[in-house]
């Protein structure tokens, strides 16, 4: 326990190669060989959610962890766990783990199923890469790895629809990274450095050459912003809700969009630094940027059926709701900001997870068709409405803590406009994931039958059947009585029946239930407004 | 602080959160006690006489909750219209399913309200109560109660969005969310006009202020009888106990002077404005609704008040207090002798409802005449326009009048002269609460406080009395002319009175917004197309507008891959 503890490469190393060995020992597997996919899957996850907690205490006990190697003649490869890294590994990991436990469930059955996990676990490779990049050359690999590795994940039904949104997501991000790798090699070329936390150098070539800082950076911001769905570069984010449940639960909560978000986190305050990116006039257009992308993503979440592509419109939303925290110089609004990192993750993980279980057993996707659910999943469906009142802000959900933090901290800074943006945002939120959660609860079950699309499964039909017998109102007083003692007790006896597998549904529970639990106690130790407030101390002492 | 207080100040909001979190899931007929039992912690808490402030830094932001003696009193208001609407609640059963969770929520929340120590808590226990209150509203399923759902969630998210946003800026103001601080600060002048502005707004549309009133009258004859009560009783109190809590309304003047003047002006609005649509109402709880939307422009106008006048006894809270106690209790007694007018004998449902509605106009002697005194005593304090004030009051007293006429003339045509042996355990009821409602205004502030509801003195009797006098004259001769002109009679105003002349435009804009997504989605979309072909037409290839679209092909990705290769080119150049 000690070595393990001690300073050096050994975690971040170790945290990358829980899931790259598990991706290369499931490669080979046959598809029929679930036993051996799952233990290598779920003993890899667990590991590097051990690996995460050792690391955060040992952080805290102010060690240092930093594995590096030579690339290229004066550029490095570098990881190393930095405060805010270990915030993002430290959620990676553990919505890897649910999302694992989750798309175990998910995928029962179907082909190339080596295939989604090898490449599922090269994804979270990719992503604990980004996070622990300690200069931008290593996050630009990492970035770049994670394009790769997540088109066979999107494209995984191969059908026409998914090939589709698999070649918008490419283009998209390719063009992307490409802009990324443009910016970091302009800047490597002018500063000499693009390591993270020297933000000192960056300063003394602004006084040179503030135009040229300038411009890498909007390119850089470009780059990212493909990846956090900024308006105008949001476009493949919608499109790539034909991946199946569990990609989507993981690109929108930890993998691909958070890298994005996080690279802007991390180019304002580790590579610039927040007094220079100021001094520089970036962070206030940024901000009107996101504020813009906050209110487009909203309403057009709005006008969509479909029940992921409305979950996707409000990812848009949500993400720039962290760069618009980070653009904004106060303690609050920067709490605010690394805060929504593992908010927004934990409330879209959930959405997600749902909508995949809605799809999967009832074959349900749109939101139409969510009537009387409540009745028929109640557990399921509970998650759902706390995650989706999380979204719109309700308190004491952790959607809300965010919110207040951004709030606070933008009056903080006179910068009383964000309040407007962020009451606009909430009454759009409120009146896109209201009224699924009224329907839910109050709605009235819809026949499916009816729908042309209604793919449901054998089980959807006569769990239906189910909540219609729940439902009818006997005539007779006693036969009331009787019933109503009946559908009290039917509960107790077939509860997890009725909420199906619970590989799917336990994630759910578990993720779920966090957005309350986080929320209530927002102010006790360790919880992610805590941490976030930790970081954002030293960020800020650092300002001027 | 005692143990025992810290106990009674835990347990007095979660109690009715444990028994809407834990009851729900196996609710039945059987455990409906536990919705009684929900409010019993909060009024042995007000009846404790223990003061204190309990700071726990891990709840929330660092949650604080507060007690004192205004606050024990309000704390036995709410709590007692909780517990009379529990004990009658047997009608909310009858639904297709249980409202115990919403029921202990909102309760929660309302409770929390009074407790609240700081601005996080206060809008954590706002926004609990105002969503568990969607489900108790469209409990019956039926159309009009899901519209009134719609109307009052679409108002909600208004008063919730202005509520956050001026919250949010008192508290960055003051520095510190502790709401003494925040009082503080506003009388001082250091946190400006716009939040705390925002703040009175926001708990308006909960109080129901003109024009922000237009879901009260729609969710009162929707909601189930005792959600009604609690409605009008508890949860709208919310709003003024927010104001009570936020604003320097006690104590030296110094806020703003516009948030004063204009709760002034908008609560003597509403007192008219609300009196007089209930009057010309038609139906007992929509009669009920409005008398309550006027008795809120009452208590807006005593906060309004208590901002513009210096007030260092601290009546203004107190008054607002004993005036939230009362009314209170009239109304949900009222509600409830309305929702037994079918079941119970004419007589007694008459002589309860007269009785609370002789209290709730304020004549000599009821709970109402104290209020109105204390009242009185805060207007009058009001620089310049005190005497003008405390005679609006009393015309307004007069409209109450009518209204009260006007209500107990549609129960004596609902109620059926023949019932006599059904229901007499309502009966029995109905007398309990005539009892209540005579001694509990009197004796609660007594026993909580230690202060008294003034009686009054001779002239004080008479000043109750000519109002209510004149309003019996002009409804005798209301009477009489509809006896001549029968045409008169069928002036009426719909429930939800603006909204139905703004009509389906208003609920499509508000109501609209939440359930009616299809046309906003029709019209965003033939706005899309529109922009779309404008754009085609004018040649301009739309790069811009449709950088979506347009990079879904390749020639543009090609052209940005070239143009990327000469800058990379450039860039390597320039900087070796």
């Amino acid at each position: 326990m000690r070595a393990i503890l001690s300073e050096g490469p050994f975690l971040p190393l170790a945290l990358v190669a829980t899931s790259l060995i598990p991706a290369l020992l499931i490669f080979p597997l046959p598809d029929r060989a679930e036993r051996a996919r799952r233990t290598i899957n779920l003993a890899g996850a667990a590991v590097k959610v051990v690996l995460v907690i050792v690391l955060a205490i040992g952080l805290q006990a102010g060690q240092v962890y930093e594995a590096r190697a030579s690339f290229l003649p004066g550029i490095d490869l570098v990881l190393r766990a930095d405060p805010i890294p270990v915030l993002f590994v430290f959620l990676s990991a553990l919505l890897w783990f649910t999302t694992t436990v989750y798309a175990v469930g998910y995928l029962d059955s179907g082909t190339h199923r080596s295939r989604f996990f090898g490449f599922f676990s090269l994804c979270v490779t990719a992503t604990i890469g980004i996070a622990l990049a300690g200069n931008l050359v290593t996050f630009l690999i990492f970035y770049e790895l994670l394009t790769v590795t997540t088109y066979p994940l999107v494209v995984h039904s191969g059908d026409e629809r998914a090939r589709a949104a698999g070649r918008t997501y490419l283009r998209y991000t390719i063009t992307g990274g490409a802009v990324l790798l443009l910016g970091t090699v302009w800047l490597q070329a002018v500063a000499g450095t693009t390591a993270f936390g020297e933000t000192e150098i960056l300063r003394a070539v602004a006084i040179e050459q503030p135009g040229v800082l300038q411009a890498i950076f909007v390119l850089l911001i470009a780059g990212l912003g493909v990846k956090a769905a900024l308006i105008g570069l949001h476009g493949w984010l919608p499109q790539a809700m034909a991946a199946p449940a569990p990609v989507s639960a993981l690109l929108h909560a930890v993998a691909v969009v958070k890298a994005g978000a996080y690279g802007v986190v991390r180019v304002i305050h580790d590579l610039y630094g927040a007094p220079l990116a100021e001094a520089l006039d970036l962070l206030t257009p940024l901000a009107i940027v996101a504020a813009a992308t906050i209110v487009y993503g909203s309403a057009r979440a709005l006008a969509q059926d479909d029940l992921k592509r409305r979950l996707a419109y409000s990812t848009v939303s949500q993400l720039s709701y962290i760069v618009l925290g980070a653009s904004i110089l106060s303690l609050a609004s920067i709490t605010g900001a690394l805060a929504h990192l593992v908010h927004q993750g934990i409330q879209k993980v959930t959405l997600f997870y749902v909508a995949g279980i809605l799809a999967h057993d009832l074959g349900i996707t749109r939101v139409s068709e969510l009537g009387g659910l409540g009745r028929q999943r109640p557990v399921t469906m509970a998650m759902f409405s706390l995650a989706a009142l999380g979204m719109i802000g309700v308190p004491p959900t952790v959607g809300f803590m965010t919110k207040w933090e951004l709030g606070t901290g933008a009056a903080d800074a006179g910068s009383t406009w964000v309040i407007a943006v962020l009451v606009v945002s909430t009454a759009l939120n409120a009146a896109y994931f209201l009224p699924p959660v009224a329907r839910v609860w109050f709605g009235a079950p819809v026949d499916l039958d009816t729908d042309a699309e209604g793919g449901a499964e054998a089980a959807g039909p006569i769990d239906r059947d189910a909540a219609t017998a729940g439902r009818d109102e006997p005539g007779g007083a006693s036969g009331r009585g009787q019933r109503a003692t009946e559908v009290a007790r039917a509960p107790d006896q077939r509860l997890w029946h009725r909420e199906g597998d619970p590989w799917l549904v336990l994630p759910a529970v578990f993720t779920g239930s966090s957005v309350l639990i986080l929320g209530v106690f927002a102010g006790a130790p360790l919880s992610p407004i805590d941490w976030a407030r930790d970081i954002a101390i030293v960020l800020v002492d650092a300002l001027p | 602080m005692s143990p025992l207080a810290i106990v009674l100040l835990v347990l007095a909001p979660l109690t009715p959160l444990l028994v809407g979190v834990v009851g729900a899931p196996r609710a039945g007929r059987r455990r409906w006690w536990l919705a009684v039992a929900a409010p019993l912690p909060a009024l042995v808490l007000a009846g404790s006489g223990l003061d204190g402030e309990l700071h726990v830094p891990v709840v929330l932001l660092g949650a604080t909750l507060e007690i004192d003696g205004i606050r024990r009193l309000l704390l036995a208001a709410v709590g007692l219209v909780w517990l009379l609407a529990a004990a009658s609640g047997r009608s909310l059963l009858d639904g297709p399913t249980s409202p115990l969770a919403a029921w202990g929520l909102a309760a929660s929340g309302s409770l929390g309200v009074v407790l609240a120590g700081d601005t996080i808590t206060l809008y954590t226990a706002f926004a609990v109560m105002t969503f568990a209150a969607y489900p108790l509203v469209i409990h019956r399923g039926t159309d009009d109660a899901r519209r009134a759902g719609r109307a009052m969630i679409a108002m909600a998210v208004l008063g919730e969005a202005l509520l956050l946003s001026g919250l949010l800026l008192v508290t960055v103001g003051a520095g510190d969310p502790a709401l003494g601080t925040v009082r503080a600060a506003i009388a001082g002048g250091e946190v400006g006009v716009l939040g705390p502005a925002l703040v009175t707004a926001g708990f308006a549309v909960k109080a129901g202020l003109v024009p922000l009133h237009l879901w009260l009258p729609l969710a009162h004859p929707a909601a189930p009888v005792p959600a009604s009560a609690v409605l009008s009783g508890a949860m709208i109190k919310a709003g003024v106990i927010g104001w009570l809590l936020v604003l320097p309304v006690a104590g030296p003047a110094g806020a703003p002077a516009v948030i004063g003047t204009a709760l002034l002006v908008v609560g003597t609005v509403t007192m008219f404005t609300g009196a007089g649509f209930g009057v010309l109402s038609s139906a007992p709880k929509v009669v009920l609704a409005y008398s309550s939307i006027s008795q809120m422009g009452v208590l807006a106008m005593i906060a309004g008040a208590g901002l513009l006048a210096s007030d260092p006894a601290g009546t203004t809270a107190f008054a607002l207090a004993v005036y939230v106690l009362h009314h209170g209790l009239a109304k949900a007694v009222l509600f409830l002798a309305a929702g037994a007018a079918e079941v119970a004998r004419r007589r007694v449902v008459l002589g309860v409802a007269g009785l609370a509605g002789l209290a709730l106009a304020g004549a000599p002697l009821t709970s109402g005449a104290g209020a109105k005194l204390l009242a009185k005593d805060v207007l009058g304090a009001v620089p310049t326009s005190g005497g003008l004030l405390t005679t609006t009051l009393s015309v307004g007293s007069i409209a109450t009048t009518l209204l009260v006429v006007r209500l107990l003339a549609l129960l004596a045509a609902a109620t059926d002269p023949a019932s006599t042996t059904a229901a007499d355990a309502a009966t029995t009821g109905l007398w309990v609460l005539a009892a209540l409602v005579a001694l509990v205004p009197w004796a609660v502030p007594w026993v909580v406080t230690g202060e008294v509801v003034p009686v009054g003195d001779l002239g004080a009797v008479v000043e109750a009395s000519w109002p209510i006098a004149v309003g019996l004259v002009l409804a005798a001769s209301a009477v009489v002319l509809v006896r001549r002109r029968p045409g008169v009679a069928r002036i009426a105003v719909p429930p939800g009175d603006l909204l139905v002349p703004l009509g389906r435009v208003g609920l499509r804009v508000s109501g609209g917004a939440i359930e009616r997504g299809q046309q906003i989605r029709a019209a965003v979309g033939r706005w899309r197309t529109r922009g779309r072909n404008r754009v085609r037409d004018w040649e301009l290839p739309g790069r811009l507008m449709t950088l979506d679209e347009q990079l879904t092909r390749w020639r543009p990705t090609g052209v940005a891959f070239l143009a990327l290769a000469v800058a990379f080119a450039w860039v390597l150049r320039t900087g070796s």
